[in-house]
This record gives C-alpha cells, sequence and structure tokens, in this order.
C-alpha cells in the first residue's frame, strides 16, 4: 500500500437499520485497516449499529454532481 | 482553497441552514474561526487527568465502573475532535505532546484538580451539563460545519448519561444528611462559579464567540447558554434540597436568571481552591486568571497522593 498521508484517514459508516441503511457517522486515523476497524468500533460505540464499514478516504471518489 | 463568495452571502446561506462538508466550500474567515473551535474543544476533552483523584475516592466499586466508564467517554470525544482538528490541517501529536501545556487551549476548570467524590458529582450536573448544552443540545443542532455536527450527536448522547448519573448521586448524597450533605453542598459551592464562567463572559465583551454564531458554528452566544444552563441547574440543586451559593433574582416574564456582579465574575484562589466574590473583580482579571492556567496544575496532586482504598 502506497504511504501517502491520506491513506491513513478512514471514514466510517454505520447503519442502525436495515431500512435507513449505512450513513456517515465520521472517521478515524489508524495505521491499518485492521486498527481502524478496531478504532471505528470502540469511538462509535453510541448505538448498537446492526452494520459499520470503514473505508479508506482515498477511496472516496467524488461523482462531481451536487 | 477558500470559497469565492462574499462574506456577508456566505454568512446568509449559512443561517438560511447551509451545510458545509469540507475547506473548499468556506471562507478563510470561516475555516480559521472553525479551527481555532475544533482545538478549544478538543483541548478540553485532553488534560483529563483533573478529575483522577476523585474517580480514585469513588465510593464503591461500582460507583468507580461507571466514572472510569465517563471518563473514557470523554477520552472518545477527544478523539473525534481532535479527527476533525486534522482535517483542518491541524497536528494533533504536536498539540499534544509538543506544546507547552500552559498553551492549550482549554476550558479553565481543566487546569484545576476534582479531588472529591462530591466534587466529581458536581462536576457532571454543572460542567457536563454546561458541555452538554454547547456541544450537544446547540451544535449538535445548529452547527454549519457537517462532520463537526455529526461528531457532536454522540457527544449529546454520552453527556446526558453524565448528567443523569450525577443527578442520581447529586440526589442520593445530598439527600443523606449529616456530613454527606455538608460535603455535597461544598462542592456544589465549588462548581457552581466554574459553571457560570465556562461559556465565557458576557456577550460584549465575547466578540469572537457572536462571530461564531453570525457563521453558525456555534446557534448560541454566551449569554444564552448561561441562561439555558441556570434555568436547568438552579432547579436540579433547589430540587435536591440543596442551596444555589449566588443570590439570583428570576424573572418570570423572560424566563431569565439574573445574578448580582459582585457573584459573577468571581476570584478563584487556586492554592485554597476557594471562591472570593466582591464587586472588585473584573474580568480583565479572570482574563489573566485563564491565560496564566497551566494545564499541567492539575498533575501535583497525583504525584503525593495517598492510596485509597474504595468505600474506606
Amino acid at each position: 500500500m502506497s504511504a501517502q498521508r491520506g491513506d491513513r484517514i478512514y471514514e466510517v459508516f454505520a447503519a442502525r437499520s436495515h431500512e435507513r441503511g449505512l450513513e456517515h457517522v465520521g472517521s478515524v486515523h489508524a495505521d491499518d485497516v485492521d486498527m481502524a476497524v478496531l478504532y471505528g468500533r470502540a469511538i462509535y460505540d453510541e448505538e448498537n449499529w446492526i452494520e459499520m464499514k470503514v473505508v479508506p478516504r482515498g477511496c472516496m471518489h467524488d461523482t462531481g454532481e451536487s | 482553497m477558500s470559497a469565492e463568495i462574499s462574506e456577508s452571502e456566505f454568512k446568509r446561506q449559512l443561517q438560511r441552514g447551509r451545510i458545509v462538508e469540507s475547506t473548499e466550500e468556506m471562507t478563510e474567515r470561516y475555516e480559521q474561526m472553525l479551527r481555532g473551535l475544533s482545538v478549544t474543544v478538543a483541548y478540553s476533552e485532553t488534560p483529563l487527568n483533573f478529575m483522577l483523584p476523585a474517580i480514585q475516592r469513588a465510593p464503591t466499586l461500582e460507583d468507580r465502573i461507571q466514572a472510569s466508564a465517563i471518563f473514557q467517554d470523554e477520552i472518545g470525544h477527544g478523539h473525534l475532535e481532535w479527527r476533525i482538528a486534522e482535517d483542518l490541517g491541524v497536528d494533533r501529536r504536536e498539540m499534544i505532546y509538543e506544546q507547552p501545556t500552559d498553551e492549550f487551549r482549554c476550558r479553565y476548570f481543566l487546569t484545576c484538580d476534582v479531588e472529591t467524590w462530591p466534587e466529581f458529582v458536581a462536576l457532571l450536573v454543572t460542567l457536563d451539563l454546561g458541555g452538554g448544552i454547547m456541544l450537544g443540545r446547540d451544535m449538535a443542532n445548529n452547527t454549519s460545519y457537517g462532520p463537526l455536527r455529526r461528531a457532536m450527536k454522540k457527544i449529546e448522547k454520552e453527556e446526558r448519561f453524565h448528567i443523569r448519573a450525577g443527578e442520581m448521586w447529586l440526589d442520593r448524597y445530598a439527600g443523606k444528611g449529616g456530613t454527606a450533605t455538608e460535603k455535597m453542598q461544598e462542592a456544589i459551592d465549588w462548581a457552581f462559579f466554574h459553571g457560570m464562567e465556562v461559556f465565557g463572559p458576557p456577550d460584549d465583551l465575547a466578540s469572537g464567540a457572536v462571530e461564531l454564531t453570525e457563521y453558525r458554528l456555534r446557534g448560541m452566544t454566551p449569554d444564552e447558554y448561561r441562561q439555558e444552563w441556570f434555568r436547568e441547574v438552579i432547579p436540579m440543586i433547589e430540587d435536591a434540597g440543596l442551596e444555589v451559593p449566588v443570590p439570583y433574582r428570576y424573572d418570570e416574564e423572560t424566563d431569565e436568571y439574573h445574578v448580582p456582579e459582585e457573584y459573577f465574575p468571581a476570584h478563584y484562589d487556586e492554592e485554597a481552591r476557594e471562591w472570593r466574590t466582591g464587586s472588585d473583580v473584573t474580568w480583565d482579571d479572570v482574563f489573566e486568571r485563564w491565560s496564566a492556567a497551566d494545564a499541567a496544575n492539575n498533575i501535583a496532586p497525583l504525584r503525593d497522593q495517598e492510596p485509597v482504598v474504595p468505600g474506606a
């Protein structure tokens, strides 16, 4: 993996229920995916999420639409 | 890069509910104010050692576990807030580990140690309530910066738990009678003054805080926060059977509380850990005390603390 600084920021998405789907809840700063998963779970523990995902910020692409 | 839009038009859009998600959408001044705000809130969850002496004196193991969970929540809040500051170009490591502790831009009460268990309880019902009003009730619902608003949702929820735990303990000790009630009253007397000043000076001396509301980074001014706080904390203290340490006047028509000038602002004697009131205390004295404060002050009591046996 490249060592770009931006790669160490992971966006965190979580879902309260299947109906509501994933929503953006925040981000974590981690050295690798395993740590990002751990931080995501530990820091965003305010709800009993049914699903949580972390995505490297560099993998998110704007489609240009607003 | 900053947005190409006039400052006044940008402010108008923000007042109408525009949400900003990235630095590309901000004017330079907005970004500067947002960075300052996020660093201040992040620092105010950082030198948390100030409450350790009190947590170590928790009366039961159960209380100690609950207090430790509250402490852990606060560390989590710090993580969220530093994360937001990092996205605005702030170096978290440098701010925490390289910055001298007397330059930490945290709220003043964090530089004062919380020594006894009743003081910890008083802290929850006054300062956590204050934090809950600023970060939760206001910013979680009003701030125009999307990432900050979402972070504050979590903080709002957890601060509500802290305040509820505080209220439970407050009622327990206040209603016990004898020394327990006395100690609880003393702790409230101490924390109440910290609570009154935590929102900042009156609006006419707080141009920066007022500017934050123009950008809707915050939805309320220091005086509005303080009124919201009085409306909750005063009935809470009185319902517990304790006394509010200032002679206030309540105006039913405006639903506002008024505290005489000789009680606000007040002078804090850090050695004696006591507040001194009087009409000679000015806001300049308070600003001087705030800027001289050192976040490492509160480490001292940890060094020479006697071991404490829970329940003893």
